[in-house]
């Protein structure tokens, strides 16, 4: 078991606190550091509606498409692969509901909340932004809300989120290149307007009520 | 550049891939291969001028593995198929014996 510890975010450096008083309805691009999300991967033969029940999520079928429900995400990552996003603090929960629905499939699951951070990306340039350092097809055509895909930025891969019609992306990037991303966005917006905003505070997760 | 088409995440660009070389080729019974036959099954490959069915990996994607034939003179990339399938006919339809 590991000791407890005081979790710290890779861009705790930047002091975004500080910053987050510009105007982000001005700004063409606005960023926000979505800590600590709750990131739970699941491989595996899975059973769908064990899942749904379980987590209130549905793992999707479909390639390169992510589900919601119950305050989470399910981002489809491979044919047998997924990752579940929720609030902060909902990894252990989720990761216990998981183990329980899936018990005695051949299936792992594993807590990698430590491992990814969520960079939120935002407003009227997040879509051309992005499509600066990616070569991802993100015509709103072919990549609209309820996306996800593997690919990269700049240099740093990522997994890329369309999360509603809006225009927001989640950019889940490995936590060692997450202040890399984040400098990278600074320097692709500055031209045009950069805003930093803070995350409200989220409610705490729940599993779903058992019928 | 290339424009690949993954088999599960569709037209992707050559830069999230990266190639595995030579596909298909089997592996001899380590009891009875002679050195010569063990050689060529680790180093040998084959270069040709025209049709290669080689392996790629979706590295910065779904990170799945699958099969190409590739014409190695125009680029032109005549199947996409699965990891586990035999070489599909080339009629041209670029559409790999799924
Ligand atoms: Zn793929």
């Amino acid at each position: 078991m590991a000791e407890s510890y005081l979790r710290q975010s890779p861009l705790a450096h930047r002091g975004l606190e500080s910053r987050a008083d510009g105007d982000a309805d001005a700004a063409a691009l606005v960023l926000t550091e979505r800590r600590f999300l709750a990131k739970v991967n699941v491989r595996g033969k899975t059973d769908p509606a064990a899942v749904k029940r379980a987590t209130g999520v549905a793992l999707p079928a479909e390639p390169n498409t992510a589900d919601g429900g119950n305050n989470l995400h399910a981002l489809w990552l491979g044919p047998a692969e997924w990752l579940i996003v929720g609030p902060p603090g909902a990894e252990k929960a989720v990761e216990a509901c998981l183990v329980e629905a899936l018990s005695g499939a051949s299936a792992a699951v594993v807590d990698v909340t430590e491992g990814r951070s969520t960079i939120r990306v935002s407003g009227p340039m997040a879509r051309d932004a992005i499509a600066m350092g990616c070569p991802l097809d993100l015509h709103p055509r072919v990549f609209g809300a309820g996306r996800c895909a593997q690919s990269f930025i700049g240099r740093g891969p990522v997994v890329l989120h369309q999360v509603d019609d809006g225009g927001v992306f989640d950019i889940h990037v490995e936590r060692s290149q997450a202040d890399y991303l984040w400098a990278w966005f600074e320097t692709a917006g500055a031209p045009y307007g950069v805003a930093v905003v803070l995350e409200p505070a989220t409610p705490n997760w729940r599993r779903p009520r058992r019928r | 550049m290339l424009l690949i088409v993954c088999p599960w995440c569709g037209e992707r660009e050559h830069s999230e891939f990266s190639c595995g070389g030579e596909g298909h080729i089997a592996r001899p019974d380590p009891r009875t291969a002679t050195d010569e036959e063990w050689a060529d099954y680790l180093f040998m490959r084959q270069n040709p001028k025209g049709v290669h069915h080689e392996r790629w990996f979706h590295v910065h994607g779904c990170r799945q593995w699958f099969h190409m034939a590739r014409d190695t003179v125009t680029h032109e990339i005549l199947a996409v198929y699965g990891i586990a399938e035999k070489p599909p006919a080339l009629d041209g339809s670029g559409e790999g014996g799924r």
